[in-house]
């Protein structure tokens, strides 16, 4: 009961003017980046972040997530019309949606798109109210040996983030704990890794180095592939038929509950729920061989799941403080720009914030319907603006955007320093996802990993003897397996249909 | 070609022993200032270090199979990266010593120069909507104080 309240209360905040703005503008800036080449939902909330610092906590985070729902749908527009498939999780979309595009009905699969991801995504944020202080409540029972068996959970995010190496993963995210250790030590007070360099003693700020992992390296992706502005056909009235309508119910819901419980699995990627929810789609349906021909059900399944996915991460990020995906993460820096801890103290600390947030996420969910409709067409030209204008505004924004964050000029020699090196990971498959959600989680490691063994005199058993640390170490290597599994058989289902072997994350 | 990959991979697993054995001597030099031997800034480097020069070790020795080409673009592609990152790079510098308007009108004039890549004087055009649209984003809006250089700009 008190969970509804809150809701409401929650309800009451967002839907304040301003808060509506934001969410709005959220859900616009999201889905005009997603469509753009070149920037993903990763690189635009990371350069938007020093944008959102004039505003308050509340409203800054409620942008930033209908930034990243808006770059999802985004995602599905040139997935649809272009072929192209932004993510990985998006080309599910493209088999059937793109045929449709050909055929004239890219209008209707937008829209069809833009409904599957609104009923999905809405009932990921249901699932979000009921499961997230369900998990909090256990929560509070954590304590340092509890906090690090999590962190230990979050580590099989990795390995769905691995790309083709699981050692490679690994290094990459080692070396990202070790540069979140850069700076003042903790304990001692004394620099740690700072060789004498003032700015070394100040840390890395790990926004400089998303900006340069993310929006820098993709821009020279970007130029090395000499992306150019595509055009295409007519895509026919954006508003899906009756019979449209009828054919996608049954995939949006058993899209969006797949999508949902996957995603509830801290670290399952979008990518895994997009293909299985596409293929149980294909065996269930009646007419299978209509499938990668141009089937209406073959666009709002997977986009459903989707969607779902993505709200359902929401839940261990808010709950446990574990990022599933790269765009998460970079949401999850956001938190703790503002001085909020994700994780279980989160709901009883900040619970105006947290259900004003999932309050306007439903509002963003609808935000994205009213405005992605009429505006398909318009999301539709944008795909066709040159790479040779987009390049050098997204490189000047990551510039500008490193600064800003502490005004300083070595955050930005950081990002430019990490976006050569991401090009060079990127030409190498190194995956760079496990960088950074080890940086992030890095400090959180180390507290609670210190902390433990002060309590217990230096005995690492202590994570073992605890039940709630040892039951979630035990769920680790339960879901280590599961994943390593889901990820063999989306690979394969990447290459069936790509021909190219697949970098998941 | 497919050398090249190996001797890549090789390379990085010789980078990661070289980054572990980096965090180990950090580890032994803060050493002194713990509160006890598990308890300290010593402790995370230290296991991180064994971490990285395990795992990179595995990469170096492990014989890898069906490792695939690296392709690096043809020339005319190349300079245009190497050309946009020296450009990055040069801004960096450049900002405190010109100050924010002119280093950055110079630097997206070359940009989209050289990316576009468009006449001169459309990427002038170019470059002076963007440089006045960031100025009244992030200055006149946010109020983020630039460097204003020599010539006060």
């Amino acid at each position: 009961m008190e969970t509804f309240e809150l809701l409401l209360s929650g309800f009451m905040q967002a839907m304040t003017p301003q808060n509506l703005l934001m969410a709005g503008i959220g859900a616009l800036v999201g889905t005009f980046v997603g469509v753009l080449p070149g920037l993903g939902p990763t690189s635009a909330i990371a350069i938007l972040l020093p944008l959102t610092t004039v505003l308050e906590p509340t409203q800054a985070i409620i942008m930033m997530a209908g930034i990243y729902y808006g770059a999802m749908y985004g995602g599905s527009t040139t997935a649809i019309l272009l072929n192209i498939p932004g993510e990985v999780s998006s080309v599910p979309t493209c088999l059937d949606g793109y045929p449709l595009a050909k055929k004239g009905r890219g209008g209707p699969a937008l829209g069809v798109a833009a409904i599957a991801s609104f009923a999905a995504g809405t009932l990921g944020v249901i699932g979000l109210v009921f499961f997230a202080p369900f998990l909090a409540d256990q929560a509070l029972k954590f304590g340092p040996p509890e906090y690090f068996a999590l962190m230990l959970l979050a580590l099989t995010v990795m390995i769905n983030l691995a790309g083709n190496s699981i050692v490679k993963a690994l290094i990459m995210g080692v070396f990202g704990y070790l540069l979140s250790m850069v700076g003042i030590g903790p304990s001692s007070g004394m620099p740690r890794f700072a060789y004498g360099s003032n700015d070394f003693t100040g840390g890395f700020e790990m926004i400089s180095i998303i900006i340069g992992l993310f929006a820098v390296t993709e821009v020279l992706k970007g130029i090395e592939e000499k992306r150019t502005a595509v055009s295409f056909g007519n895509i026919g009235s954006i508003y899906p038929s009756m019979a449209d309508l009828r054919k996608s119910v049954k995939p949006m819901f058993q899209g969006g509950l797949v999508g949902f419980l996957l995603g509830l699995l801290p670290g399952c990627s979008a990518a895994v729920s997009t293909f299985l929810a596409y293929d149980l789609q294909k065996k269930t349906s009646k007419h299978p061989d209509q499938f990668g021909k141009g089937a209406m059900e073959g666009v709002a399944a997977p986009e459903a799941a989707n969607n779902a996915t993505s709200s359902a991460g929401f839940i261990p990020l808010f709950a446990l403080g574990i990022p599933a995906s790269p765009p998460l993460a970079v949401l999850l820096a956001g938190l703790m720009i503002y001085g909020l801890a994700p994780g279980p103290v989160l709901f009883e600390q900040n619970p105006k914030f947290v259900w004003t947030v999932i309050a306007s996420m439903f509002i963003g969910n609808l935000m994205l319907l009213v405005l992605n409709l009429p505006l398909v067409g318009i999301w539709a030209r944008l795909t066709r603006v040159p790479y040779g204008i987009l390049a050098p505004v997204i490189l000047m924004l990551s510039t500008i955007g490193a600064y800003t964050v502490r005004n300083s000029l070595f955050d930005v020699s950081v990002a430019l320093v990490f976006g050569v090196l991401g090009y060079l990971l990127h030409k190498y498959r190194w995956p760079v996802a496990p960088l950074i959600l080890c940086f992030i989680l890095g400090p959180m490691l180390e507290q609670s990993f210190i902390q433990s063994m002060a309590m217990s005199a230096g005995n690492p058993l202590i994570f073992f003897k605890r039940p709630l640390s040892l039951s979630i170490i035990v769920l680790s290597v339960a879901l280590l397996f599961l994943s390593l599994n889901l990820m063999r058989r989306t690979k394969q289902r990447v290459r069936q249909e790509t021909g190219q072997q697949a970098e998941i994350a | 070609m497919s050398q090249r990959k190996i001797t890549a991979d090789r390379a990085g697993g010789l980078l990661g022993i070289i980054l572990g054995i980096a965090a180990l001597i950090e580890a032994v030099r803060l050493y002194p200032y713990r509160s006890s031997p598990m308890v300290g800034d010593h402790t995370m480097p230290a296991l991180l270090g064994v971490i990285l020069v395990v795992l990179g070790a595995l990469l170096l020795f492990t014989k890898r199979n069906g490792p695939e080409d690296v392709p690096f673009p043809a020339k005319p592609r190349l300079s245009v990266i190497l050309g946009s990152i020296a450009l990055m790079f040069a801004y960096r510098y450049l900002i405190p010593l010109l100050g924010y308007a002119l280093s950055t009108l110079l630097v997206s004039f070359g940009l989209f120069k050289q990316i576009g890549p468009y006449r001169w004087h459309v990427s002038l055009v170019f470059a002076i909507v963007l440089t006045a649209s960031i100025y009244l984003i992030f200055a006149v809006w946010l109020k983020i104080p630039f460097p204003v250089g020599l010539f006060k700009l």
